[in-house]
């Protein structure tokens, strides 16, 4: 709480000045509650006490009932100065509180520690003295057995007084022994109850100190309780206070916030007031808007519909134009049609008065055109009769000539009547002749164009079709008769075969019996063969198509044979060699000394022959690489043969290998066999090739073509080929 | 059991492949041969045709049959085997076994595997065991069959 609000605070000033006042009236109450205080408060506080009582008195003289205003505020300070303090001094009377009440319950803690220990301490105590207590009575117990055994002792030494003395002096000791014991006893116990009895009183005074601590501890308490008490008082004050400080701000910061948001609303209460302004505008605006938009969409209504109409508008146009010119072309038709018909009209008239529409013509003309098929037709046979009366006339030209011939010949042999009349005759077959060729000229310059020829033909075709499909119907009509009639010798045959039938049925039924009877044979065959399959398939034969047998490789059975193989050879081997050693000792008979050298001997006769088995082995061996290298050389043989007729048939040259790197080569064409050439291969440089001398080398055409081959070009295929082509030109020569 | 480790080693090898067979369903026949060592020749032939179910596959579900008949039936014919010694000939010669395996053609060998022959005994007498019937693997008829002296 700052000095300020205590300032403001009205409630506060009052209440310090009743305060004041009640202290002026009765400052020595004051002095014993501060004394009081002073007594309370540990040594170390007691200072800062007095202060406060001080600066009070100090603040109680320096304010006066005509105080100015100056010194009401110096005491204002003053007393927030002193409220200051005292909220220090709570703080610290709080803290000390706390340490007391912490060194409180430390105390009590220890006392009561301690005075548990006591108690347990006093517990034992008490045991021990009724332990000793009872032991004491056992001891009395005792003693009083001793004593009535003394006595009886007595009794007895008495009654044995006659006895013998050592009994009397043994007893004696005994006696003696005992009363020992029992003193030892009493002083034991004695000093036990003596010591038991000290440690009683020292433990009834540790008791008591420990009462009066306690007493002391719960006088401390309870001053410490008082003390507690007033700091909670204070503290609930203080608490009260706070609350109220609290509720207080609290108040204020909702007072800032309804201000703030006050604050707030006013500036939206400001925002809303010129949206509001402007919303009339834009309502305005709006209703502006939306008219227009309804007026739009109705002329976009309105352009749509006309664009539609102006659609249909433009097609229709297209229309009307396509129709237009549609009609302009009809009516140029129908122009060329009028001229056309006029014409025709006009050619009607003109060429037949009756003829008056195409029609007729066209019926006309197709008269005329069968008119002219027939005419045509007259003119074919007219032409065929005029080709026989051509060959006539030239028959008779021919007769004629030969007439002329014999009557040139012998003039005397003919009649001058015959030949007047063969004249005749020519003369008059001339004139025919030549009325047919008129006639044929008449039709030909009639009849340039044939239509008809071809519409002939389709007529012919459509004919021949016809005569054909008659032909056909003609054919079905009768095979529908033929069927018919085997239909129903059908029906009359049935009736004619049942008797065949009835045979049939018997042949049936025997083939039957015959299969049943085969039946019943191939299944006892079939019960026969199933035997005999599971026969062997328990004897372990299976189908080698769907079965195969397999046995792991290192099974038992053949690990025991190859063991007992290698048994048997080493068993041979050893049976030769004591054969060997018999034999040794048969034939040599050395005496006793040689017997090691018996063995080395063996070891060597047995290695020294060998076994007829090896040199088998080894004549087998030899025999195939034998037969392997006859085979070698046949082959080789082969190959080269091939290879050398090759060369020859290839290159035209023999190659033959006289001796060792010396080759002859003669050629096809050589005029005589010494004709040959010889190389001889250099070893030294490779590939090196060098001719030899010989006779046939020293002929003119050789060393020619040796001049310009081998010094020249050092070829030697150019030299062999010129060499051929030579030779070859030569032997054509001599054959053509 | 044996604790000779060879025949241990060729055992398991052998039931290892013939496990592999049998899932594979290309067995068709197992035969024991109890051969002489030194002639070669086959005294006694202990076959067991098996009949593997081909339609069961991968997906299907297991055929169920009793633990206890199934336990039964093999001691049946463990029985049998064992009551066999009674009719057959002593064998008083060192012998040696081997086991073959029939199976399909198609079947894959491994390489420690060969083909053998079936190991015939001529003149044999032959002799029906029972047969018993496992799950899914299908019939087992056990035969059995002697040299004939």
């Amino acid at each position: 709480m700052s000095g300020e609000d205590v300032v403001h605070d009205n409630t506060v000033v009052i209440r310090m000045m009743s305060d004041l006042h009640k202290y002026i009236g009765n400052p020595t109450q004051q002095l014993k509650q501060d004394d009081t205080i002073e007594k309370e408060s540990p040594p170390g506080n007691r200072t800062g006490v007095s202060n406060t009582s001080c600066s009070i008195l100090d603040v109680t003289e320096a304010f006066a009932p005509d105080m100015p205003r100056s010194a009401f505020e110096k005491y204002q300070r003053a007393l927030t100065a002193e409220l200051v303090s005292v909220e220090a001094k709570v703080v610290q009377l709080e803290s000390e509180l706390a340490f007391q009440r912490n060194e409180k319950a430390c105390t009590i803690v220890e006392l009561e520690k301690n005075y548990t220990i006591l108690k347990q301490g006093k517990i034992r105590d008490d045991e021990k003295y009724a332990d000793l207590q009872q032991k004491l009575r056992y001891v009395v117990e005792r003693e009083k057995a001793t004593k009535e055994q003394l006595q009886q002792c007595k009794k007895n030494l008495d009654a044995a007084r006659g006895g013998p003395n050592q009994k009397f002096i043994n007893l004696q000791r005994e006696k003696h022994k005992l009363e020992a014991e029992l003193n030892e006893v009493k002083q034991t116990t004695g000093n036990i109850i003596a010591e038991h009895e000290l440690e009683l009183q020292r433990k009834d005074s540790e008791i008591a100190t420990c009462v009066n601590q306690l007493e002391e501890m719960k006088a401390q308490q309870r001053q410490l309780l008082k003390r507690q008490r007033t700091t909670a008082n204070r503290q609930q004050q203080e608490e009260d206070l706070k609350l109220k400080l609290a509720v207080a701000e609290h108040r204020n910061r909702e007072l800032e916030e309804k201000i703030s948001r006050l604050h707030e609303a006013e500036f939206v209460s400001k925002s809303i007031s010129s949206s509001l302004s402007k919303l009339s505008e834009l309502e305005a605006e709006n209703r502006r808007l939306i008219d227009d938009n309804n007026y739009l969409r109705s002329t976009t209504e309105n352009t749509l519909l006309y664009k539609e109409k102006a659609d249909g508008l433009e097609t229709a146009l297209a229309r009307a134009n396509d129709r237009f010119n549609e009609l302009l072309h009809v009516e140029a038709l129908n122009e060329e049609l009028t001229s056309k018909l006029k014409r025709w009209e006009a050619f009607a008239i003109n060429t037949a008065g009756v003829l008056k529409s195409p029609e007729e013509y066209s019926v006309s003309v197709a008269e005329q055109q069968q008119r002219e098929a027939v005419l045509t037709q007259q003119m074919g046979e007219v032409k065929a009769s005029n080709h026989v009366y051509k060959e006539r006339c030239a028959n008779q030209q021919q007769e004629i000539d030969k007439l002329k011939e014999s009557e040139q010949q012998p003039k005397s042999n003919i009649k001058p009547e015959i030949l007047r009349k063969l004249q005749k005759k020519l003369v008059f077959v001339m004139t025919e002749r030549d009325g047919y060729k008129r006639i044929i000229d008449t039709y030909d310059s009639e009849m340039t164009i044939n239509y008809q020829s071809l519409e002939r033909q389709r007529l012919a075709e459509l004919q021949s079709m016809l005569d054909a499909y008659k032909k056909r119907v003609e054919q079905l009509e009768a095979d529908a008769g033929l069927t018919l009639q085997v239909g129903k010798q059908e029906v009359a045959g049935a009736a004619v075969d049942s008797s065949s039938v009835a045979r049939e049925v018997l042949e049936l039924k025997q083939e039957l019996e015959k299969l049943t009877a085969e039946k019943q044979k191939l299944a006892a065959d079939k019960e026969a063969w199933e035997m005999r399959t599971e026969q062997r398939s328990m004897q372990g034969d299976y189908d080698p198509r769907h079965t195969k047998v397999v046995h792991f490789e290192r099974n038992p059975a053949a690990i025991s044979t190859q063991r007992r193989a290698g048994e048997l050879e080493a068993l041979r081997g050893e049976c030769e060699m004591l054969r060997a050693r018999v034999l040794i000792l048969e034939a040599g008979g050395s005496g006793r000394g040689d017997v090691l050298d018996l063995t080395a001997q063996v070891q060597e006769k047995v290695q020294g022959q060998p076994s007829s088995k090896q040199v088998d082995e080894v004549k087998n061996q030899l025999q195939s690489l034998e037969l392997k290298n006859k085979r070698l050389i046949e082959a080789f043989r082969k190959t080269s043969q091939e290879f050398r007729e090759v060369c020859y048939m290839l290159l035209g040259y023999q190659i033959d290998m006289p001796c060792n790197s010396q080759y002859r080569l003669r050629s096809m064409y050589a005029e005589s066999p010494d004709d040959h050439l010889l190389f001889q291969i250099q070893h030294q440089n490779k590939e090196g090739l060098q001719l030899l001398e010989s006779e046939y080398m020293k002929t003119t055409t050789v060393k020619e073509l040796m001049d310009t081959y081998l010094k020249q070009s050092n070829s030697i295929p150019a030299f062999l080929s010129s060499l051929t082509l030579d030779l070859f030109n030569k032997q054509t020569t001599i054959f053509a | 059991m044996t604790s000779d480790t060879d025949l241990v080693a060729y055992l398991s090898g052998v039931m290892k492949q013939i496990r592999e067979w049998l899932a594979a369903k290309v067995l068709q026949r197992m035969v024991v041969v109890i051969t002489r060592v030194d002639t070669q020749e086959t005294l006694e032939r202990w076959q067991f045709d098996i009949d593997t179910d081909k339609t069961v596959t991968d997906d299907s579900s297991p055929r169920s049959k009793p633990l206890k008949e199934i336990q039964k039936e093999i001691r049946d014919v463990i029985r049998q085997i064992t009551a066999s010694v009674t009719f057959l000939p002593l064998l008083d010669c060192p012998c040696s076994f081997n086991i073959l395996i029939y199976t399909d053609k198609e079947s894959e060998v491994p390489e420690s595997f060969e083909e053998s022959g079936r190991c015939f005994i001529a003149n044999s007498q032959e002799v029906r065991l029972r047969s018993s019937r496992r799950q899914s693997t299908g019939r087992t008829r056990s035969l059995c069959y002697t040299v004939d002296d």
